[in-house]
């Protein structure tokens, strides 16, 4: 089993269950971790002009491995009565399609690590804001205990659900444990509500902005509304009925409310978006090759 | 010398309305409407009714992803789609993986899915028999690279190699097809990496609807269920099929279809009104 597999909780219930007695897999961990922070370190303190060629390096293979992948060549083998995919490496007996998920994996872990470092730097604003009282404060009291709140009791309840305790309980009683309420109170009560009732404010903004500036004041600004209105119109039933009179395999039928909101969207607005993805794909084309090749700046180092 | 004050008329008012008025009455209409919703008949759109029809031919024990990335910010539409799509699977007894770039959005999924498995009609599906959660990928482009070279590699350090969902799955193309249920871009990483191997279907908010129909034009999306009405058109579908009466047909998409007309209906007449009193307005200037 290799490092990311084992970090990625492969072929065991989690890492949690890494027992004390396997010494090599503990020496491994802690082993890469002290390798990795050494050379993070000597990176930040060498000067910019020796970082920038590394970091410009890992940026370009890192690129260039998914990049290998569509390019290099794939061919069909039969292996044990199954017909499969394989993909050239060079001539070499390695198949390269299987660095995507290792790829994969590392990519997985490495986000996870910027999810930590985002956690650690919000937490490390807070507390400095806390013990010097700044105004508003007590905002950030309030953020740092949901934070702790809401990480104690998630881990807890992912330990718990991999006791063996946890194994025997029906449904009934496991929802009667206290972490369960815990966690039932912050995430589901708490949490889930607060985000639907932030979003859900933004149908007042939108209303009151819709009836303060969505002004006819010129030509163009009259067929954007009628446009919006008829879409908006063949998104609700109420819409609908309104033309729901006419026969829809009739001639007429095309101007039925419905007919009209969809031919809007599939024969005005497709082909206009069309254009405006051609022209990002090539724009996102040349920015992931100037950011492979270090041309872009605010991208590495400097 | 005294000022005369300019006449003001209700056009003069409607102008300068204070917009807590308009909040007041869109806060009525929505609560009026989430407590006795008013069922309209409803015209299934084109593109929701090519999903229904392609998820609806599945065989029991075909198997396919579902990545599941919508949290509650958009329950308006994006549960009625979950609900709607789960039954629908649970009906016709098709395999599937949830996975998720959200890391809110598994828990979320998880609840619905407690809620309704428990319906009359749903086979009684279990968590790593008949589906399982693969959980959440914090890098969606690697999630989805991977998914697309290596199925199985990718989700086993998730569900584990042996997972009974995965029996007879060793690739991408084994999946009948890949459906996302989002309220986010998530869908441009599939269609960047996807390479044809299977079909690809979309459930997504409204708003996120113009940019995408591009895609179902083209034929890249067999389907594509858009916003709170997408819902009710998935709703409408499964009760055509699924006549039962024991059978839950209708849930959070006819809930909440209704509030949103009358908010969007409010929101036409508010345009509307502010418009016409904009140019009566204008027009009683002009005369003085």
């Amino acid at each position: 089993m290799n490092i990311t597999s084992l970090l990625a909780q492969d072929q065991t219930p989690s890492s949690f269950s890494l027992l004390p007695s396997d010494q090599s897999k503990w020496l491994l961990i802690v082993g890469t971790v002290l390798v990795v922070s050494i050379l993070l370190f000597l990176l930040t303190r060498a000067p910019s002009n020796m970082r920038r060629p590394v970091v410009v390096s890992i940026t370009f293979i890192a690129g260039f491995l998914y990049f290998l992948e569509w390019v290099l060549p794939k061919y069909r083998i039969t292996e044990e009565g199954q017909e499969v995919v394989r993909q050239w490496f060079f001539g070499l007996s390695y198949d390269y399609s299987e660095t995507v998920p290792i790829l994969s994996r590392l990519s997985q872990l490495l986000t996870g690590i910027l999810l930590a470092l985002g956690v650690f730097s919000i937490f490390r604003l807070h507390v400095r804001r806390l013990l010097k009282r700044d105004p508003n404060w007590l905002f950030s009291l309030v953020l740092l205990s949901s934070l702790i709140a809401m990480a104690y009791i998630g881990f807890s309840k992912f330990g718990m659900e991999r006791s063996v305790e946890y194994r025997l309980m029906t449904e009934e009683q496991l929802k009667a444990t206290n972490m369960y309420a815990a966690y039932d109170l912050l995430f589901d009560k708490g949490l889930q509500t607060l985000d639907a009732a932030m979003f859900s404010l933004i149908a007042f903004f939108i209303l009151s902005a819709a009836y303060r500036a969505f002004r006819i004041r010129s030509i163009e600004a009259t067929i954007m509304m009628a446009a919006a209105l008829l879409v908006l119109l063949s998104f609700v039933p109420l819409g609908i009925a309104l033309t729901s009179w006419i026969n829809p395999d009739s001639v007429a039928g095309n101007l039925r409310i419905e007919s009209v909101g969809q031919w809007i969207l599939l024969k005005l607005n497709t082909p206009a978006l069309r254009a405006i993805d051609l022209g990002l794909g090539l724009g996102v084309f040349a920015m992931g090759i100037r950011i492979m090749l270090g041309l872009e700046r605010g991208v590495s180092v400097d | 010398m005294i000022e005369q004050k300019p006449e003001q008329t209700i056009w003069h008012s409607l102008q300068t309305l204070d917009r807590r008025w308009l909040y007041l009455i869109l806060v009525i209409l929505v609560i009026w409407q989430v407590i006795a919703p008013l069922k309209t008949a409803n015209v299934v759109s084109p593109p929701a009714e090519d999903m229904y029809t392609y998820l609806s031919s599945l065989q029991p024990g075909d198997f396919i992803v579902v990545e599941s990335d919508w949290t509650n910010s958009t329950r308006g539409e994006s549960r009625g789609h979950f609900e709607s799509l789960m039954r629908l699977l649970m009906r016709k007894k098709v395999r599937f993986v949830l996975t998720s770039i959200d890391p809110q959005a598994p828990q979320v999924a998880r609840d619905v899915l407690e809620m309704l498995v428990k319906e009359p009609g749903n086979n009684n599906y279990k968590e790593g028999q008949d589906y399982a959660i693969a959980g959440y990928y914090p890098n969606a482009e690697g999630h989805v690279n991977g998914m697309a070279t290596r199925l199985v590699d990718e989700l086993a350090t998730k569900i584990g190699r042996n997972s009974a969902v995965l029996t007879g799955i060793n690739d991408l193309r084994d999946a009948k097809a890949v459906v996302l249920v989002t309220a986010s871009s998530s869908i441009n990483r599939w269609y960047e990496r996807m390479r044809g191997k299977t079909k690809l279907g979309l459930f997504c908010t409204a708003v996120m609807a113009a940019e995408n129909y591009p895609y179902y034009v083209s034929g890249q999306l067999f389907g594509l269920v858009v916003g709170a009405k997408g819902a009710y058109d998935m709703e409408t579908l499964l009760a055509r099929e699924f006549t039962d009466p024991q059978f839950k047909n209708y849930g959070s998409g006819l809930r909440y279809m209704s509030p949103l007309a009358f908010a969007l209906g409010l929101l036409i007449l508010a345009v509307i009104a502010g418009n016409v009193a904009m140019f009566r307005v204008k027009k009683m200037g002009a005369r003085q």
